[in-house]
Formats: structure tokens, C-alpha cells, sequence
């Protein structure tokens, strides 16, 4: 080994400047003035230029002119510093192109600290450069993306729970600054409405707790600082960590509020259509019973008042009189047909049976009435037992029974001002082979002797009704097997309750 | 007098109430006739009789409604009872304002529709006396010369004899002669008697 180092290398001193020439780094050096005076081989190689070319100043002509004014600079300033040097530009490679570089250069001082050489290297950066543009760029679009959508992007790390990131649309929708956010990840909670809060938090909890719960499509209500509501719909995804437990959670808020009062006002529409149809078909039914009864009825008082009048006087006429009997007895037995025929009709249509959850059904009629009960200011409690077993029926009759319970049992209220006015619907097992249903009111109530009366048609005990509500729905749970029926209440109102048999 | 008795038109589309009424009608001692629709009561030929009429406001075709107005344009004055299945007020109101003697309800108590008929039938015979009176008038006026008018008109009017005389350029004897013979034509007792006369035929004339 000796006999190698000494033929390659003569002196010490050659030994090193063979190992700076043939180093892969661009090794350089410059008088304390800042002129640089060496190049190594591979800088050389590298720039495609003669050292005088490129000594004292002359290298600023291979910087970018982007970089010249930058680099010389900071050069300058770490001259008169002292400071070690460090700063990136771009450097015009042989070929012609420009290459980023991170360029290092470091003071020798004298015993006296005064410098007397500055060493310095530089080192290819434009991959890294290239790489870090390219994310800069990226991120740029998905920033630009984020800031602009008018949804609310949101990131959270969790244990420690800490927002890292909420797009701006969280200043337009909750009316507050983001940093606040940032400062206090427990203020997206207490922005909610407290009748939204728990119910929210919960689900929220165990979902970032790795429960096997989904947030997704979340709805709730929040309060601005001025007082606004706003509806979102919040949902969020989970990134686990090694062990399999949520790191990130990171999400979307829309909002909604629009949705939601067009969803209400719709709903408004629905349940006033619901009871105008209510209305028209009683109505309708009643005018069309009511002509259709005078009718004869109209032709059996005029004859009777003619044969009347035949049979009295001097000179009774018989054949008349008895032609009107005739007649009496026809429209007789014509306004009985009509009747017939009305009581046909309650009970034609034959129902169109099907699966159904009696929950469910009574919750189309809550939807429906909703807006109604709060005009009324009626206080809805509901007692639906779960796991009930399925039933067969047909869903569009039995809506009605329940609805027309409901509504009967919101006009008995309205009829008790100033009393705590409130309905209770249930569901229940009823002795092991039926389900039954009830509506409570604490309205007026009826008498127990006229209870039964109730489900007679044209009876009613209100001053705008036509009595036939009651009387159809029993028909009609009877039609399913069922019973309907009503007892009072020890203390107010009645209690309506039909039964239906198990599918 | 066969003319002049009154005559009840029944028009309703139920054939039992139709009959009931013709037979109730008849009771009382009146004529009836009865119609199920109102086409065959327009086309019977009978509706300037003297009478009255029973109208159903349901009726299959022209609704009574229709019939009444349909009449007024006619200018028939054939006082008309409606009857309807169920009170329907804008209906009535509608009925009455358009002249109608009375809106009854099925089913009706005879009584009502006794005294409504009977008020029709009254109602009817003013209104056909004052016709034949103003019809009796108006043929006298129209034997009259076109020179007898004039001088009707300047008499009536207040002027004297001499007044109409000067006026209309003739003689006080030629207008003394015309007046005689108005008086005559006209069967008018006085001058008054004339001026009242003139009166009414100035009211049917603005009329038509």
C-alpha cells in the first residue's frame, strides 16, 4: 500500500489536492476579500469553464440572473460578518442548464481571528428542489380547492385532540374565526344547538374512539355568535395508526340550512294537503250523501202531502192518493238502496294487504302531523316498544285510522284552553299475539255513556264534524281483524287504542 | 177564461219527484205540466203561458240557472221557484238577484212551496195585466195619425190649444178637431186621463 500511495502520490500536498480534485463535491475556496481563487476539478468539470473564467468575480456570470443580486448579497454580508454562508442558487451546468444548489462556504481564522480563507462547498439540489415545487404546487391546488369550496374541510389529530386544519368556509358558516378553532377544539361542540349536543358528541365519541359506529350524514344545528341557526350535515373519515386505532379524523360540513327550510316548508305543504284531503272527502261524501238522500226523500214528502190532500175533502180521490202510496213505497225503497250503496262503499275496497311495521307507520303519520301539533302547540309524547313483530295490512288505511285518532284527539284539545296540552302515542305487545296501538289527549273528553256512541257514523260531539272519522277507521280495523275502541281517562280526556293481529 | 188560467211548469230531471209534484200541483186544482229537462220546456212552445215554474238547479243539459237566464233574454217573466238538493247560498243569491220568487231546499214542506206557487201565480198576473193594459195602450196610440201625435205630444205637454196652434203653424179649430179625435182613440176621459196615459207610453217606449 506505501508503494501505491508513493507513486500516485509524490507529497503530502498532492495527496490532497488528488483526493479535492477527484471527490464528487464541488469543493471551492476565496480570499478573505471574497474573490474566489480555486475550483476543484469536478467544479470545473461541472461549470465547462477554465479557472480564469471564473476567478475572482467571474463566477456570478454561470448564477442565474434570477439568483446573481440574491447570492452576492449574502455573500457580501457573510464577508463582513464572518457568519458561515449558506444559501441556494441556481448554476448554469455545461450544457446550459440551470441546476439548483445549495452552496456552503466557512471561514479559517489566524491565531489573531482575523480570516484568512474561506472553504466552501456546494451541493446538487434541483431533485429536491423539483420535488418540493412540485408539492408546493399540490398543495397549492388542494388549498385552493379547500378555501374555496363552500363546504367546511376539517382535519383532527386525536390524543391529543388538535385541529389541524379547518378550510375558511368555518368563518362564513359559524359566524367565528378559525383560530378559534385551532386555540379550542371543544368549541365545534359548544357551537351546537344543547337539544342537538348530546346527541351529536355521542356518536362523535365513540366514532373517534374506534367504536363500531359511522359518522356519516350527521344533521344538527348550530348557533352563530349573533344568534343565527344553521343546519349541517357533518360525516367523516377515520386513519387508523400501526395499532389499528384512529390517529386522523377528518371530515366534511355542509350546510344546509336552505335544504332544510325548503324540507320544512315542504312538510307544511304535505300536512296541510293531508288535511284538506281530509276535509274535501268528508265533505265531498257529505254533499253527495245529503243529494242523494233528499232526493227521494224530497219525492216521498210531496207525494204523501198530495195523497193527503186526495184523500180529504167532500169527495176523497182514490186512484190519486193511491198512485202517490205507490210512489211512497218506490222512493222508500230507493233511499234504502242509496244507502246500501254508501255503506257499500265504506267497506268495498277491498285493503291491500301487505308487510308492514306498525312503528313505522306511525311514524309517516307523526312526520305529516309534526307542523300541525307545534301550530297547536301540542305537546307529542311517544312510547313505541322495539322489537314488535311484523304485521300485514294495508299500509294507506291504517295511516289514516292513526291519523284521524290524531287529529281527533288535537281537537279535543284545542277545545281545554289553558291546560298542559299534550298526546301520547304507543305501541305495544297485546296479550302475545296482537299489537296494539293508543292515542291519549287530555282534552275534553265524552262521557262513558256516550263512548260507544262515538264510532256510530254521523255521531259527533264537535261543532265542525261530520261523525263519520270514527266510524270509518273501526271498519276499517275491523277489516284487518282488529278491534277499535275508547275508554276515558281517570283524570282528562280519552283513549283511543285499536288492536291488530300478528302477520 | 181556459187562457187565462195559470198553468205550473214542473222541470226537474227525477221522475218521482216530477210525478209527486204534478199529483200535489193537481190537488190544489191547478194545471201542471211537467218537463224532465229544460230543452223540452224552451222547445214545448208553452212558456209565454200564464203561470209559474218549478225549477230544479241541477239539471242535466241547461242548468236552472241557465233556463233563467236564457228566459230574461227572451224577455219572458215567468216568475220562478228553484229547487235545490243542498243550500248552496252563492247559488240562491244568485237565483234571487236574478229575480227568482223564492230558493227552496229538498226536501221542501208542501206548505212552502204551496204559498211560493200562489205568490208566483199572483206575481205573474200583475205583471200579465200591466202587459195587456200597456198592450191595449199602445194599440190605441197606434191608431192614431202622425199628426194626431204631434198634437198629442204638444197637449200633453201643457200647451193651449192656440199654443199648439201657433206652434204647429194650423188653425185652433184644426187643432180642436185632432184633440177630439185623440180623446176618442185613446178612450181617455179627460186631460188628465191623457197625460197619465202619454205618460206610461213614454216608460214602455224608453223601455224598448
Amino acid at each position: 500500500m506505501p508503494q501505491t500511495w508513493g507513486s500516485a502520490a509524490e507529497s503530502k500536498s498532492d495527496m490532497i489536492r488528488l483526493i479535492i480534485d477527484s471527490t464528487p463535491a464541488l469543493i471551492h475556496t476565496a480570499t478573505p476579500a471574497g474573490e474566489i481563487d480555486f475550483f476543484n476539478q469536478t467544479w470545473l468539470g461541472y461549470l465547462g469553464r477554465p479557472l480564469e473564467d471564473l476567478q475572482g468575480w467571474k463566477w456570478t456570470a454561470s448564477i442565474h440572473p434570477s439568483d446573481v443580486e440574491g447570492i452576492v448579497e449574502r455573500w457580501c454580508a457573510s464577508l463582513a460578518s464572518g457568519e458561515p454562508f449558506i444559501y441556494e442558487a441556481r448554476v448554469r451546468r455545461a450544457d446550459g442548464q440551470y441546476r439548483w444548489m445549495l452552496h456552503h462556504k466557512i471561514a479559517l481564522h489566524d491565531e489573531h481571528g482575523q480570516i484568512v480563507k474561506w472553504y466552501g462547498s456546494s451541493i446538487d439540489i434541483e431533485d429536491r428542489k423539483r420535488a418540493e415545487e412540485e408539492l408546493r404546487k399540490s398543495e397549492e391546488r388542494w388549498r385552493w380547492m379547500a378555501d374555496a369550496i363552500p363546504e367546511v374541510i376539517w382535519f383532527t389529530a386525536l390524543e391529543p385532540e388538535k385541529v389541524l386544519y379547518v378550510s375558511p368556509s368555518f368563518e362564513r358558516i359559524w359566524g367565528l374565526p378559525v383560530e378559534d378553532l385551532y386555540q379550542n377544539p371543544r368549541l365545534w361542540a359548544e357551537t351546537i344547538l344543547p337539544e342537538d349536543r348530546d346527541r351529536v358528541r355521542n356518536v362523535y365519541e365513540r366514532w373517534v374512539a374506534g367504536e363500531d359506529v359511522t359518522y356519516s350524514g350527521i344533521e344538527y344545528r348550530i348557533m352563530q355568535p349573533n344568534g343565527g341557526i344553521r343546519w349541517i350535515h357533518d360525516r367523516g373519515v377515520l386513519r387508523l395508526d400501526d395499532q389499528g386505532k384512529p390517529s386522523l379524523a377528518s371530515g366534511i360540513s355542509t350546510d344546509i340550512t336552505e335544504r332544510k327550510r325548503a324540507e320544512e316548508t315542504l312538510h307544511e305543504m304535505q300536512t296541510e294537503l293531508a288535511h284538506v284531503t281530509r276535509v274535501a272527502t268528508t265533505g265531498e261524501i257529505a254533499a253527495s250523501i245529503a243529494h242523494e238522500i233528499s232526493q227521494p226523500l224530497t219525492a216521498v214528502m210531496t207525494n204523501a202531502s198530495a195523497s193527503l190532500r186526495w184523500l180529504s175533502g167532500d169527495q176523497p180521490n182514490l186512484t190519486e192518493s193511491r198512485e202517490g202510496l205507490v210512489r211512497i213505497v218506490r222512493d222508500v225503497g230507493r233511499a234504502s238502496d242509496v244507502i246500501g250503496r254508501i255503506r257499500e262503499l265504506l267497506k268495498k275496497s277491498p285493503p291491500q294487504m301487505g308487510r308492514l311495521s306498525i312503528n313505522e307507520l306511525i311514524q309517516d303519520v307523526l312526520a305529516v302531523t309534526r307542523t300541525e301539533l307545534v301550530k297547536r302547540s301540542v305537546v307529542l309524547r311517544t312510547d313505541l316498544a322495539e322489537d314488535l313483530p311484523v304485521l300485514l295490512g294495508d299500509r294507506v288505511q291504517l295511516q289514516q285510522v292513526i291519523l284521524n285518532l290524531l287529529l281527533n284527539g288535537v281537537e279535543a284539545l284545542c277545545e281545554v284552553p289553558n291546560e298542559a296540552q299534550d298526546i301520547l302515542v304507543a305501541s305495544k305487545l297485546h296479550e302475545s299475539h296482537e299489537v296494539l296501538v293508543l292515542v291519549r289527549d287530555s282534552g275534553v273528553g265524552i262521557p262513558p255513556d256516550r263512548l260507544e256512541k262515538i264510532f256510530m257514523p254521523f255521531f259527533t260531539t264537535k261543532t265542525q264534524g261530520l261523525g263519520m272519522g270514527l266510524s270509518i277507521s273501526r271498519s276499517i280495523i275491523e277489516a284487518h281483524g282488529g278491534r277499535l275502541w275508547a275508554t276515558a281517562n281517570p283524570d282528562r280526556g280519552i283513549t283511543a287504542q285499536f288492536t291488530l293481529p300478528m302477520a | 177564461m181556459n187562457q187565462a188560467d195559470p198553468t205550473i211548469f214542473v222541470i226537474d230531471d227525477d221522475v218521482s219527484i216530477r210525478q209527486g209534484l204534478e199529483s200535489l200541483i193537481k190537488s190544489v186544482g191547478w194545471k201542471v205540466r211537467t218537463f224532465k229537462n229544460a230543452q223540452d220546456f224552451l222547445h214545448s212552445g208553452e212558456i209565454d203561458a200564464p203561470g209559474c215554474l218549478i225549477l230544479d238547479v241541477r239539471l242535466p243539459g241547461l242548468s236552472g240557472l241557465d233556463l233563467q237566464r236564457s228566459l230574461a233574454e227572451r224577455k219572458n217573466h215567468l216568475p220562478i221557484i228553484f229547487l235545490t238538493g243542498h243550500g248552496d247560498i252563492p247559488m240562491s243569491v244568485r237565483a234571487m238577484k236574478a229575480g227568482a220568487v223564492e230558493f227552496l231546499t229538498k226536501p221542501f214542506r208542501e206548505q212552502d212551496l204551496l204559498d211560493a206557487v200562489r205568490l208566483a201565480i199572483d206575481r205573474d198576473h200583475a205583471v200579465q195585466q200591466r202587459q195587456s193594459a200597456m198592450a191595449e195602450l199602445s194599440e190605441r196610440y197606434d191608431t192614431l195619425t202622425p199628426r194626431e201625435r204631434e198634437v198629442m205630444g204638444l197637449v200633453v205637454s201643457g200647451l193651449l190649444n192656440k199654443q199648439a196652434a201657433a206652434s204647429l203653424g194650423v188653425s185652433e179649430v184644426t187643432i180642436k178637431v185632432h184633440r177630439g179625435q185623440i180623446m176618442q182613440k185613446m178612450h181617455a176621459q179627460s186631460l188628465a186621463d191623457l197625460v197619465k196615459m202619454a205618460d206610461r207610453l213614454q216608460h214602455l217606449d224608453s223601455r224598448l
